[in-house]
């Protein structure tokens, strides 16, 4: 069932369906020719201002004197706005109100922004910048997680998910496996920094062309914060995303903001786009957490209870630290049945800038579990392989997720056997042991890691999307919806599910850039933007489709049943008759060529698969739509002696339900993993005791580049006809899980580090696994040898 | 002494086969500025503003000889004075709109490379340089030419493939399509045939080129950058030197740009050395190979390579093909970092410095060189002219190191190079240097005296160990903690020793530089 990229013939006789085929993401031929236009390339009203943004060089200060005579006075300034002059609501907070715009008098981490300033250029917006008298009375400031906690600091209440009794069985256990992992954030790093272009219109309207994958929590926001009373005098279009990530979902907002209210003032279009140290400095990241956790098993490696705290460092305001923490809660199983678990979350309140969303953001609790079955396998003298077989979901009674929803149609055992097989594993295994038998210096580890990711939360704003189709005479399509592309190939599967609908060829479907003014913008929307927004357009395409079918039927006065679209033709009894003239027959009789449709995520278990025994303060039931599973083996090459590293092989296999388009989804999955690795290896934040980050730059934050791809790759998509709850037309999404298969990376790192004592003792590596961790880690590995050799 | 005169210019460049004057542009403009800003030319990225990322990537074309050379840049950090005289290529340069795609253009869409697409034209541009001079033979081959171009969104692996599939594409045309797909689209007639081929270019270029040194200077005073002085030769160089003892000099800028770009500093007066013949170019001489202080990397790899294959893993990782085209040795030791990638290496070949003013000549030895942090013994006025590296290559081992956080386009931990003569079993001779463990790339003289009159074994004497641990004087900041500075530099002698009498312990990535 194991199938490449190839392409799944369609099945909708003459005229092939595009699903499954890898038509290029629609953007690729432009992107090559340098003709793509992101929101800092497009044309500038005549007058575009400049802006830029004075921030605060305390994590946390009484602002005592902000004077800003020199900035006002400097060349080329036309307007500088403090808190005092937003007319609205000083605040931003995509969830909370609880963020300001520009702090006030007092600062809650160095980077918030303070003041802002409109010029001519950005150059002399930035020079002014630095002309501000600013004086601080310092407050003592909370900057780590052990602090926060200390201190009852917290964003929001903690939460907590419970079955059975994990504590009580953890202190009977005889032996118990715990431990506490350090997992570092990770900075987006999308290659398009922040932009937002501020357009006023008339009557106090505002127009924002803004990099966002949330136009809608952009529109809310700056409205709130111009004082507008309704959202219809704010639109909001978010085109082309040079990357995205998680880091342009609420974390845009703050920036248009700012933006709209120097246009408002000005009554000019202002700019504003920030330099890649300020976007670094004043920009929300994944959340660092600290992950406590406790482990009792049986001999045969069954786990039997698993408790873990999550402390995650949410910064000064909740942002989305909200929902994150929630996910990171529902994937704290991974792929493993818990008899008896225990997972509680803390969002820790620190005077660092506000963590946000970050594709996969459940890896932290992913990488927890994982963690422990290595160190228990290790423990065991087992195989970590088949700890986690045996651990994984299925069977009688072992299909009950921690909150109640029962894991059902989940392909794990049998992709995993698959990626063992066709990664020849266990071979792997022995002739790796064999090589670092022989080899004091270079070890080699390996580690085979799956991940289960549950999709679409039924119910809700965030569960819904609209979308709005216009044909117009001609036969072209032009298609809206609230969905934005990043790079992840949204409008080309919207195009293909759209084309497919309507039995036309996709080059007729233009999918445009979000847009306030079209389709009712959603939440800031991750792995599940395609089933959305391809639902969404799906349904208004057959909307139209079945109008489009009425009227030639009435027209050639057959029933509606002998009249079908495809291979962009009409098929009427036999004959054909092409798209063009049907859809002009159709404009000249009055047929309405516009249609619209709502998609909501289905609520399938709605009622179902409840658990009598689930008990939690967290919300318990049918969390997700369906799964999605993946597992990744990957190989690496540690030099114990400098911490210097290398990733040899990977082999994944990532199931993607039957794929809309293997093409795209293949790169989903490479860029995920390597990602991950990133996460997990070369991106360490650095920050100083004064809370200030001083990795704000592409020569100090690393993330992977062409070398660190492993040299060895096997990807493949894992397809399978997926159950009727799985998404458009079958498919999977497959945008987030890909990136917690990284997780492989770090263990077999780890189990590398781990033969310097013959896998006997447990290395302390935290993440990211930087050289020099791995270096410390075996230098402690060494000693703790040396002393056991001295001891005997 | 009568004293020069720079003579007040414009900067002139080719783009799309039109000739830009640019009257009154602040010297400080960078080439990116004025491609996107002045231009509209919105192919070329920021990212990240400080030649690291690549989303800035464009192509510099001069003549070589009777040849045109391709070179790839980082936009952002290049000044536009560095574009006068040559022909500018950005990624619409490569294919007109309709028109047939470029193999390479062609390749990456083939291979579904792009995602988001931001870093797209940057790696097109990087890999157009590569096929201009010479189509890449295999996957390292790609690595190397891609290595300063940051993808976030995709594994790099479409990348890789396309590198190599732009070679058979382009291999696949019948030649008179080849030709044409070698002309860029403003030199193609109506009958697709190449009109203004190389010859045409190498005249309009060699036509450019200035005789006399020139002066650039913003149409308004002040700035970050007041003037930009382009002297031609050594003699106006060391008049200006005089003159302006204080003015900053220019050479690859890798390091000027992101001054300019990210501190907005106050940077005054400023000479580019780039047009000085007499600091260019690589002399293989019996003794020594001389190297003129501002010879870009790139060409001052293949010597030295060819002398010390060693010295591979600190070339090749200097920084991507986009800084080594710019990058000199003058310019990478002037600027005193503790952490020079060349200085260890150089300082363990015993190489020596010129040092030269209006006051005459000097030689001074690399590990003289450096006087405290970002400090040495140049004096105002004084300028690096060469870099002398003693040969024929000493007999025994010879071992350079960088360690990084990630491999490519990093700046080190730590590096080092180490070098022991063996006469009989015993080193006879010994150079130990290490960068990053002290404020100055540091030779360790204590460490070498405790090599001296020892048998070579797989592991170092102890007492060299403990000499070099008592010599460094690490910092904790944010690359490395001083603890792992010690940790490294300590086990670095120990790979050395076990790279040289171990039997062959290898590293984590082979030899970085097995092909040029």
């Amino acid at each position: 069932m194991s199938v490449g990229e190839d392409a799944v013939p369609g099945v909708d006789g003459a005229g092939a369906s595009v699903i499954g085929t890898s038509p290029a993401h629609d953007g690729a031929a432009l992107h090559v020719q340098g003709r793509a236009r992101y929101t800092d390339d497009l044309p500038e009203p005549t007058g575009t201002l400049y802006a830029a943004v004075g921030c605060s060089e305390y994590a946390h200060a009484r602002l005592l004197v902000m004077d800003l005579s020199a900035v006002r006075a400097a060349s080329g300034v036309v307007a500088v706005i403090t808190a005092a002059d937003i007319p609205g609501e000083n605040d931003c907070g995509p969830i909370q109100h609880d963020a300001p715009v520009l702090a006030a008098s007092v600062t809650g981490y160095v980077g918030q922004p303070l003041f802002a300033v409109a010029a001519t250029s950005v150059r002399a917006a930035r020079l002014a910048v630095a002309l501000a008298e600013l004086r601080y009375e310092a407050l003592e400031a909370v900057l780590d997680i052990d602090d926060a906690i200390g201190q009852d600091r917290f964003v929001l209440p903690a939460t907590r998910l419970e079955r059975g009794d994990a504590p009580g069985a953890l202190d009977a256990a005889a032996q118990r496996i715990e431990g506490r992992l350090h997992i570092g954030g990770q900075e987006h790093f999308y290659l398009e920094g922040q932009v937002a272009l501020a357009i006023p219109g008339e009557a106090g309207q505002m127009q924002v062309l803004c990099a966002t994958q949330s136009p809608g929590v952009v529109q809310a926001a700056v409205g709130r914060c111009l004082g507008l009373r309704y959202l219809h005098d704010v639109r909001v279009e978010s085109g082309r995303l040079g990357g995205s990530f998680g880091g342009k979902a609420t974390q845009a907002t703050g920036l248009a903001c700012i933006a709209a209210l120097l246009a408002a003032r000005t009554q000019r279009a202002v700019k504003l786009r920030v330099d890649r140290d300020d976007d670094l400095r004043m920009t929300g990241k994944r959340h660092e957490v600290r992950a406590d956790h406790a482990l009792d098993f049986d001999s045969s490696g069954g786990i039997l209870a698993w408790q873990l705290t999550l402390a995650a460092r949410c910064g000064y305001s909740a942002d989305v630290s909200g929902p994150v923490n929630d996910a990171a809660m529902l994937h704290a199983d991974n792929a493993y049945y818990l008899p008896q678990v225990r997972i509680e979350s803390l969002r820790c309140r620190t005077n660092t800038v506000p963590a946000t969303a970050f594709r996969g953001a459940a890896a932290p609790a992913v990488l927890a579990i994982e963690n422990a079955i290595d160190a228990l396998a290790r423990r065991l003298g087992m195989d970590a392989l088949d700890v986690r077989l045996r651990n994984l979901y299925g069977g009688p009674d072992r299909d009950l997720t921690p909150y109640g929803q029962r894991v059902t149609d989940l392909p794990l055992v049998a992709l995993m056997e698959a990626l063992a097989a066709s990664a020849d594993y266990r071979a792997r295994r022995l002739a790796i042991a064999a090589h670092n038998r022989d080899s004091p210096v270079l070890k080699r580890g390996l580690a085979l890691t799956p991940v289960k990711f549950g999709v679409g939360r039924p119910g809700g704003p965030v569960g819904q999307a609209a979308a709005l189709l216009q044909l117009y005479p001609d036969g072209s399509v032009h298609l809206g919806h609230g969905g934005t592309d990043m790079g992840q190939g949204l409008q080309v599967k919207v195009v293909q599910v759209v084309a497919d609908e309507l039995g036309v060829q996709p080059a007729r479907i233009r999918s445009c850039a979000a847009d306030s003014s079209r389709a009712p913008a959603v939440g800031p929307l991750g792995a599940v933007g395609v089933d959305l927004h391809a639902g969404a357009a799906r349904a208004a395409a057959r909307r139209l489709r079945k109008r489009l079918l009425r009227f030639a039927a009435r027209q050639h006065g057959v029933p509606v049943e002998a009249v079908a679209l495809r291979g962009d033709m009409l098929h009427v009894a036999g004959t054909r008759l092409d798209f063009e003239t049907l859809v002009r027959d159709a404009h000249r009789h009055g047929v309405a060529l516009g249609a619209s449709a709502q998609h909501l995520v289905p609520d399938a278990g709605a009622g179902a698969g409840m658990a009598a025994e689930a008990e939690a303060d967290a919300e318990v039931g049918h969390r997700f739509q369906y799964f999605a599973c993946g597992a990744a083996v990957t190989e690496a090459l540690v030099d114990t002696l400098t911490g210097e590293y290398r990733l040899t092989r990977v082999d994944i296999l990532q199931d993607c339900g039957q794929s809309l388009n293997p093409a795209i989804d293949r790169g989903q999955i490479e860029g995920g993993y390597l990602q991950g690795v990133g996460w997990l290896t070369s991106e360490s934040l650095h920050q100083d005791a004064q809370g200030r980050l001083h990795s704000t730059a592409s020569s100090t934050y690393k993330i992977p580049a062409s070398s660190d791809w492993p040299e060895q790759c096997n990807v493949q998509l894992y397809q399978h006809a997926a159950a009727g709850d799985a998404g458009i037309h079958g498919a999977r999404a497959v945008g987030e899980a890909p990136l917690m298969l990284a997780v492989s990376a770090f263990l077999a790192i780890k189990d590398g580090l781990s033969a310097l004592a013959d896998h006997r003792l447990e290395p302390a590596l935290d993440a990211p696994a930087t050289p020099e961790a791995v270096a410390l880690a075996a230098a402690a590995l060494r000693a703790s040898l040396a002393t056991t050799t001295q001891r005997a | 002494m009568q004293p020069t005169r720079s003579a007040p210019a414009h900067v002139r460049f080719y783009l799309d086969g039109a000739l830009h004057t640019v009257a009154g542009a602040a010297p400080a403009t960078t080439l990116l500025e004025y491609l996107r800003d002045a231009l509209g030319r919105t192919g070329t990225k920021e990212g990240c503003a400080q030649g690291d990322c690549g989303a800035c990537t464009v192509v510099l074309c001069e003549p070589q000889g009777d040849r045109l050379r391709y070179q790839a840049v980082n936009a952002c950090i290049q000044l536009l004075a560095a574009a006068d005289g040559k022909e500018v290529l950005t990624v619409e340069s490569l294919s007109a709109p309709g028109q047939r795609l470029h193999p390479v253009q062609q390749a990456l869409l083939d291979a579904h490379a792009s995602q988001c697409g931001f870093c797209m034209p940057g790696v097109v541009m990087s890999l157009f340089a590569r096929y201009r001079s010479g189509a890449p033979r295999d996957r390292d081959d790609v690595r190397r030419c891609l290595a300063g171009n940051l993808c976030r969104c995709s594994g790099y692996r479409p990348f890789l493939d396309a590198g190599l599939a732009a070679t058979t594409l382009g291999e696949a045309l019948p030649p008179e399509q080849r030709d044409r797909l070698n002309c860029l689209p403003q030199h193609l007639d109506e009958d697709a045939a190449c009109v203004a081929g190389e010859t045409a270019v190498l005249q309009r270029l060699r036509a450019l080129r200035r005789g006399a040194s020139a002066l650039f200077e913003g149409c308004r005073p002040g700035g970050p950058l007041q003037s930009l002085h382009v002297p031609r030769d050594l003699d106006a160089l060391l008049d200006l030197t005089a003159q302006h003892p204080l003015a900053l000099l220019v050479a690859g800028g890798t390091e000027v740009g992101v001054w300019l770009n990210k501190q907005q500093r106050e940077l005054g007066e400023a000479i580019y050395i780039g047009e000085v013949a007499a600091l260019q170019g690589v002399e293989l001489r019996r003794d020594a190979i001389d190297i003129g202080a501002a010879t870009p990397l790139t060409d001052v790899q293949p010597a030295l390579l060819q002398e010390f294959p060693e010295l591979a893993e600190m070339l090749w990782r200097f920084g991507s093909p986009p800084i080594r085209n710019v990058a000199t040795l003058g310019g990478n030791l002037a600027t005193a970092s503790p952490i020079a990638d060349a200085a260890p290496a150089l300082m363990a070949l015993d190489a020596q410095l010129v040092l030269l003013s209006r006051d005459g000549e000097r030689r001074v030895a690399v590990a003289q060189f450096f006087t405290g942090y970002r400090r040495s013994v140049l004096r105002a006025g004084e300028i690096i002219s060469r870099v002398v590296v003693p040969r024929p290559r000493q007999t025994g081992h010879l071992r350079v190191y960088k360690v990084s956080r990630r491999h490519d386009q990093d700046i080190a931990v730590v590096n080092a190079a180490l070098r022991i003569g063996v006469e009989a079993g015993v080193i006879r001779a010994a150079r130990v240097a290490f960068g990053g463990v002290a404020d100055v790339p540091l030779r360790v003289m204590a460490c070498e005296a405790a090599l001296l009159g020892k048998p070579l074994r797989p592991q170092p004497p102890p007492a060299a160990l403990a000499a070099l641990a008592a010599a460094l004087e690490p910092i904790d900041d944010l690359r490395g903690t001083a603890a792992y500075r010690q940790l490294l530099a300590a086990n670095l002698l120990r790979r050395f020793f076990l790279e040289c009498a171990g039997g062959g312990v290898e590293r984590v990535r082979g030899d970085a530089g097995a092909a040029a």
